[in-house]
């Protein structure tokens, strides 16, 4: 999951590189057709995914992704979507909670796991998300 | 990067195998199994990586690497190591064949572009003999 605006840079640059490598394969004489298919599935695929990152990384800033949790390990995920929906940057979001951007960098590639129950609120308010109420069973 | 010399450990590809069918966790098992797999095709090296690419899982424990789809008999390799789907189902990860070591390149940047590590593993170094 892309979740700044760097890293959706360089997963651009990583694409337009891997395109490049799979225009020289195409150029090469002399290989097996399966090798071909075999070393161009490799980098197609390895495309494939990351623009449907670049994707849904677009879709989130437009609004366009209806933001759901399904369990408690969603709650990281969710959290980094939410930011990204509203047009936050993590400077922003690190500014609102009085802490340095890097921190929120390292919480959110970490899936927030190092995060203080405190610290977890915080952000939860200051990114404004909500779930009904519901019934603990 | 990390160079493992396999026979400086004594291993050969009988341990991989070995490993394979008793490694405690199942997982293990299946990398060990992919090791042993892909070491009876004729595969020179591999390069292995943390699969820092996908984030989704908050603590990712597979592995992503490739190894050379260049000089190497394409007849002899399990066809598995063309299927990138079937290779996660099977073993947890996945093997991709590389390009003028492009994915070589790829698997030593993270998300954000900056180096990080892999390992080479020299398939070569293990006695297929024994």
């Amino acid at each position: 999951m892309i979740q700044n605006e760097h890293q959706y840079k360089v997963t651009k640059g990583e694409i337009d590189k891997l395109q490049q490598v799979i225009d020289k394969l195409l150029e090469q004489p002399n290989i097996s057709p399966s090798q071909l298919a075999g070393m161009q599935n490799s980098f197609q695929t390895q495309i494939d995914r990351m623009q449907m990152e670049i994707q849904a990384y677009d879709d989130l800033k437009a609004g366009k992704v209806e933001i759901t949790m399904g369990s408690i390990e969603d709650l990281p995920k969710v959290l980094i979507q939410k930011r990204i929906s509203l047009g936050m940057t993590q400077k922003e979001l690190a500014a609102k909670l009085g802490i340095k951007e890097q921190m929120v960098q390292r919480y959110e590639a970490s899936g927030y796991e190092s995060i203080g129950f405190q610290r977890l609120a915080e952000v939860w308010n200051a990114l404004s998300v909500s779930i009904p109420m519901m019934t603990v069973s | 990067m990390l160079k493992l010399n396999c026979s400086r450990w004594e291993q050969r590809i009988d341990v991989l195998r070995d490993q394979a069918l008793s490694a405690e966790h199942p997982r293990t098992r299946e990398r060990w199994m992919a090791l042993y797999e892909i070491c009876m095709g004729i595969v020179h090296n591999i390069y292995l990586s943390r699969s820092n690419k996908k984030w989704d899982a908050p603590r990712p424990n597979d592995i992503d690497g490739c190894f050379d789809g260049m000089g190497i008999d394409s007849s002899a390799l399990d066809p598995v190591f063309q299927d990138l789907d079937e290779q996660h189902a099977r073993f947890g990860c996945e093997l991709r064949m590389d390009f003028m070591s492009a994915f070589q390149g790829f698997l030593q940047k993270n998300r954000n572009g900056e180096a990080i590590g892999i390992v080479e593993i020299d398939l070569r170094s293990f006695d297929i003999t024994r």
